[in-house]
């Protein structure tokens, strides 16, 4: 970019001089955000949702063998882009009860947890896969961040 | 710090008194700025260079595999609804897609390089330990706070693309970055397991990220000197990434091994962000 613009930079660091991962802001190059207080429509909840939170989904009976099936989603309102995001979760008896690092949960195993987001929807997907058993009465509790930059 | 720098609350947060979680940005405190992103197709059978970054360190990064018009985030670039697992690593100079299992055919992937340096020793400071997570966010985009537009955009956009900076949107603010060599623990249950871990005093869960290189014995799709970013339970490799209230750690399962060459490094990104809880919600599924 031209010479002109903001930048602060990091303690010890001459903001002159100062590379972007030096900065804690720098205008030639947009930050990974959220909105806070904005409210994105979903189906069920009217009151909306924010664009990052705290989801906990409890299983009555077990979804479909051999099928992804969407288990929440959230109409995020952002445009006509897909956004990335970044969602983590755990599973009761996965985790250890413990927040892994990030979805998807178990990718190559037999009970698969991810997630997702289109134009539209950001999504919470799981695929129950023959070997698994059974999910009735488990919880999923993910955490997840919608952010205001496309993700595809 | 000290006393000095600047800081910008969220709206309706006191700048004087906030905690860490209500801050969109402090000058202590690096944001994950997006310095390459793209979409990449490359043929899923052998291995390509997704993006020649030549930054001279290691970036965070983030993947997004893309099919048709859904995006979804993969850690390590795993694909879900098959056996077949591949990776995305990154070393200093590019960032890189690795075949293993992958037949013919095109893969794609959106891509995220940050200005994270994953091989680096940061700690930020805490303005409070004893946050309140179910404190009111505030109201939505409104016509006050602070507002950076990106070169030739305008600032009276309502599209957050736009943005270098919005006080009406949270940033992904870095609290802690470490690395170093997983070594023999007796807290798994079986040594010579082993983990490497960093703690934090932030007083809940916060978001964490861990990407590791594998050294010298690395599987095939795990090439030496690039680091991969770990997913969930049973990822790759068998290696596990666990957030807790006090710690990130990255531990090896203790039955079928994984991290195995003592050149293994791993390196974990701990941020401020923890999740607040005031719209957390809890839904019963039945299908």
């Amino acid at each position: 970019m031209s010479d002109w613009g903001m930048k602060i930079s990091l303690p010890g660091y001459d903001v002159f001089t100062a590379q972007p991962h030096q900065c804690a802001i720098h205008s030639g190059y947009p930050c990974l955000k959220f909105w806070t207080g904005y409210r994105a429509a979903n189906f069920t909840s009217p009151a909306g949702f924010y664009l990052y939170g705290t989801i906990n989904i409890n299983f009555a009976n077990d979804t479909p063998a051999g099928v992804a099936t969407e288990v929440y989603r959230i109409q995020h309102d952002l445009g006509a882009y897909t956004p990335a995001c970044l969602v983590r979760g755990k599973y009761t008896s996965l985790s250890s009860g413990q927040f892994n690092g990030a979805l998807p949960i178990e990718p190559t195993g037999t009970l698969k947890i991810y997630a997702t987001t289109d134009q539209n929807y950001f999504k919470i997907m799981v695929r129950r896969d023959a070997g698994w058993g059974t999910m009735i009465g488990d919880t999923l509790t993910f955490n997840y961040m919608i952010f205001g930059t496309e993700g595809a | 710090m000290g006393n000095i720098g600047a800081k910008v609350s969220r709206i309706n947060a006191d700048v004087s008194t906030v905690s860490d979680d209500q801050l969109v940005y402090s000058s202590s405190w690096p944001s994950a700025k997006i310095l390459f992103s793209g979409l990449a197709t490359v043929d899923a059978g052998s291995s390509h260079t997704i993006v020649t970054h030549g930054l001279g360190y290691e970036p965070m990064f983030l993947i997004y595999r893309v099919s048709g018009a859904t995006s979804e985030f993969s850690s390590y670039g795993s694909i879900f609804d098959g056996s077949a697992v591949a990776s995305v690593g990154v070393n200093s100079s590019e960032l890189k897609y690795f075949a293993s299992g992958f037949g013919s055919g095109n893969v794609s992937f959106y891509y995220l390089v940050l200005d994270i340096p994953l091989i680096q020793d940061f700690a930020a400071d805490i303005l409070n330990t004893s946050p309140d997570l179910t404190a009111p966010i505030g109201d939505g985009p409104g016509d006050y706070g602070l507002k950076v537009a990106l070169d030739g955009r305008s600032s009276d956009s309502t599209d957050l693309r736009d943005f270098a900076v919005h006080s009406a949107a949270g940033n992904v603010n870095v609290h802690r970055v470490g690395y170093g060599a997983a070594t023999a623990t007796a807290t798994i249950a079986a040594p010579p397991s082993k983990e490497f871990s960093l703690s934090h005093s932030l007083g809940y869960e916060p978001l964490a990220l861990c990407y590791v290189n594998y050294g010298a014995n690395g599987s095939p799709q795990f090439d030496t000197g690039y680091y991969y970013m770990l997913g969930g339970v049973g990822g790759a490799s068998y290696i596990r990434f666990y957030t807790t209230s006090t710690n990130c750690r990255v531990e090896e399962d203790y039955v079928l091994g994984g991290f195995g060459s003592a050149t293994s490094t791993s390196s974990i990104v701990i941020l401020k962000e923890p999740f607040n809880t005031v719209d957390g919600y809890s839904i019963t599924v039945a299908y």
